[in-house]
């Protein structure tokens, strides 16, 4: 049993020595993602960690969480995960980290110009850096370029894929008349398809990132893997998102917590039917459990409570 | 901005370089156009296959039985692995990967022509201006600490494909010059 987990059945749970197994990998994983990312915002942006604190715990947190999930897709895919792979992971982790930032905390006009910035930076190459953060994104990311050949078609694809459903996200936000003329029903369905792309796309970006080799039998168990994540995120920052004007599948019913356990469990399902039984599937498979147990406890520590998007539930 | 650390051990001189790349743009508005460009969608549309990443489902494009909204990625060709996974309604067939085609050897030929003539010039510019500045200096100086740390043979590997790019750099120069020659002589 995870700490904090309800009477709530999933198709599958982890046995002990799974969840010591995850427990375990989520440790090393955490001092090596700190090995990789600590020096490089000493030496770019040292300020980041003295004066946004909370905030570099939540991208060295959310940099763990896709170095452990990077670690399981390596293994459904039967890849080595060593060193390298962990780097790359944890390099991946931070840009995402900071490329979200840009493009949610800093007002709509940023957002929008970031969102341009973004298509160059694909089309061209081209980043002109601006801020300390944005020297520091753009450091790890050009490390991350150095380590993986981003040229290779599914890394690009899958790299502009996430680019435009994290557009897309960003767009629905910024513009609420995009979906003025949406029935209730049509709203859901469309945030719904939002976290689903944005989830697995971030997840297949991930694998191609850390196993060159992607056996097509594998995409649609890992897809569903990744779309997972998000909607479990999204059940967790309900109140965050509510209060932050940014409409989600999930903020958008009326009882998301029975939803997402029939989402969870239709999920786990797909899972357990596309990907082989090996370690790297259980270990997926209860990182997404504990994650689910975690997030319900914070959507209703922040229900009672409050709280912020930097807060660490782990 | 505050201002570029002055340690620079390992991966601290790529960070420089990386972000060093970036300033040259802004140093020669209007010479650059794309420096890599990952965007390839041009290619993704006109891919024959797209596969479901939802479904796991290959399909021909344009599918009608492809899903409203399907993620799907394109693909330009389809191996044998893809066949377990083809749409029974518009049944892709294998489409084996051609060996190097003699286009894509012209297109890696004109890519490094392309950096060449783009880079060259103002990076030497570049390199010798800033050689001459604190920041250069700090830099030579660790660049030489790093290659005296270097063993015997690692030294060799570096002279090796230093040498090497300084060789194919001076042919694609002379080559980028014979070519701009030849097309002159034809527009006359």
């Amino acid at each position: 049993m995870f700490a904090g987990q309800t009477a709530k059945t999933l198709p599958w749970m982890p046995d002990d020595a799974c969840i010591a197994r995850v427990e375990g990998l989520a440790r090393t994983h955490r001092a090596a993602v700190h090995e990789v990312l600590s020096p490089v915002v000493a030496a770019w942006h040292p300020k980041f960690r003295v004066e946004s604190a909370a905030e570099f715990d939540k991208m060295i947190e959310l940099s763990t969480k896709m170095t452990l999930v990077g670690h399981a897709c390596a293994e459904v895919v039967g890849a080595p995960f060593g060193a390298r792979e962990q780097r790359i992971a944890a390099l991946y982790g931070g840009c995402c980290f900071l490329a979200d930032s840009f493009i949610d905390n800093f007002g709509d006009a940023a957002s929008r110009d970031y969102l341009r910035r973004f298509d160059e930076l694909f089309l061209s190459g081209w980043f002109e850096v601006r801020t300390d953060r944005e020297r520091l994104f753009y450091v790890l990311a050009a490390r991350l370029f150095a380590e993986r050949d981003m040229l290779e078609p599914m890394v690009r694809q899958a790299t502009l894929k996430l680019h435009a459903a994290q557009s897309l996200d960003a767009l629905l936000r910024i513009d609420p008349w995009r979906t003025t003329d949406l029935t209730a029903t049509q709203r859901r369905a469309l945030f719904k398809r939002v976290a689903r792309d944005r989830g697995g796309h971030t997840i297949l970006l991930l694998t191609v990132l850390v196993a060159p080799r992607l056996a097509p039998g594998l995409v649609a168990g890992l897809f569903s893997a990744g779309s997972l994540f998000m909607y479990i995120d999204d059940h967790g920052d309900f109140f965050t998102d509510r209060r932050d004007g940014r409409s989600t599948y999930m903020n958008l019913l009326r009882r998301p917590e029975p939803a997402l356990h029939r989402i969870v469990t239709a999920h786990f399902l797909t899972i357990l039917a596309k990907l082989p039984g090996n370690e790297g599937r259980d270990a997926l498979l209860a990182i997404l459990a504990r994650y689910y147990f975690t997030r319900i406890d914070k959507h209703r520590v922040q229900e009672q409570g409050g709280g912020t998007a930097w807060d660490v539930y782990e | 901005m505050s201002d570029a650390p002055h340690m620079a051990p390992g991966g601290l001189v790529v960070d420089q370089v990386a972000l060093a790349i970036q300033t040259l743009r802004a140093s020669t508005p209007g010479h650059f156009d794309a420096l890599v460009r990952i965007d390839n969608r041009a290619d993704e549309a006109i891919a024959p296959f797209q596969f479901d990443a939802a479904r796991g489902m290959l399909h021909r494009k344009g599918c009608r039985a492809i899903p409203v909204n399907a993620p799907l990625l394109g693909l330009a060709e389809a191996d044998p692995d893809y066949m377990i996974y083809a749409c029974k309604r518009c049944k892709p067939v294998p489409e084996t990967s051609p060996e190097t085609k003699a286009a894509d050897r012209a297109d890696v030929m004109f890519g490094l022509v392309s950096l060449v003539d783009q880079f060259a010039g103002v990076l030497k510019e570049r390199g010798r201006d800033y050689r001459q500045t604190a920041d250069g200096q700090h830099l030579g100086a660790q660049l030489q600490d790093v290659y005296q740390a270097l063993g015997a043979r690692e030294k060799e590997i570096v002279d090796v494909v230093i040498g090497a790019l300084d060789q194919v750099a001076a042919r694609l120069r002379s080559l980028d010059g014979g070519l701009k020659q030849t097309a002159a002589k034809g527009e006359d």
